[in-house]
């Protein structure tokens, strides 16, 4: 967790890895980074990308959590910080249902019968 | 094949219930366009998020519209700190293990980090101490599952 040597790098890191961006350091302009946290249920693992191209790979988990809350700001009384947050978001991912399956495939067979009469 | 077609029809009606469990979980919107000169972002706490100030010194940990596309947090002290949570429901905790989810957020780290009237602001932050980026994250947790913190 640094932000390193004040060559317009920034650095976002989970667990021991790095995970380096840009982003200005024009006073008083700020430059905007998205992100994305993509959360696989049934691998139970996290990637993480970026609106620069970053493809961050897995984030290591911090623990397995004691209680259910999302938290954004500085958090620590130990630190410093300062950031624009200009959105968040968390949304469920639909993943394509057994229905909807079922429907392409009876779709397509349609299809071929009716090329064929 | 009138089956066929009878029962994709009555198939894809069903769709929407199929997906009934997708969708928002949780949001901040700033309400504004992020660049520089865009002022009017929403307070958090406007859209149910609670605020955490343990701390006592207001003047350097504070959140406020920063009149750059979105809202500011800064923690200007090294015993302080100011940031946003929102507690999940047990309905959403149990989305948030039995599904697929993705978290999206937009940030910028400041450069000027304190202001205060009668003083401005102060670029001691970034281009002249980038040390003190110390203290910046997004933390999502579930209980008995996962904590993932995003520092930077």
């Amino acid at each position: 967790m640094f932000l390193n040597d004040g060559t317009n790098r920034f650095q976002i890191t989970t667990g021991g890895n790095a995970l380096s961006q840009d982003v200005g350091n024009q006073s008083p302009s700020v430059h905007f980074v998205d992100y994305e946290l993509r959360y696989d249920s049934q691998s139970g693992l996290a990637s993480l990308t970026d609106s620069l191209g970053g493809e961050h790979g897995v984030v290591a988990r911090s623990g397995n959590g004691a209680t259910n809350r999302v938290v954004w700001g500085a958090s620590s009384s130990a630190g410093q910080g300062s950031t624009t947050w200009n959105q968040l978001a968390i949304n469920t991912v639909p993943e394509p249902s057994s229905a909807l399956i079922f429907v392409m495939a009876s779709a397509g067979s349609l299809f071929l019968r009716r090329r064929r009469a | 094949m009138r089956c066929f077609a009878l029962l994709s029809v009555l198939l894809l009606l069903s769709l929407p219930a199929s997906f009934a469990s997708a969708g928002l979980l949780l949001s901040y919107e700033s309400g504004v366009a992020g660049a520089v000169g865009q002022a009017g972002a929403a307070d958090p706490t406007s859209q149910g998020w609670s605020v955490n100030t343990a701390g006592s010194a207001p003047d350097y940990s504070f959140g406020q519209d920063s009149g750059m596309g979105g809202w500011r947090i800064t923690d200007g002290t090294s015993r302080d700190l100011y940031f946003y949570q929102c507690d999940l429901t047990s309905s959403q905790a149990s989305l948030m293990q039995s599904q697929d989810w993705a978290a999206n957020w937009t940030v910028g780290v400041n450069a000027d980090a304190v202001g205060r009237p009668g003083i401005g602001t102060v670029n001691d932050y970034y281009s002249a101490v980038p040390g003190r980026q110390n203290n910046n994250v997004l933390w999502i947790e579930v209980a008995n599952e996962y904590l993932y913190v995003l520092s930077y």
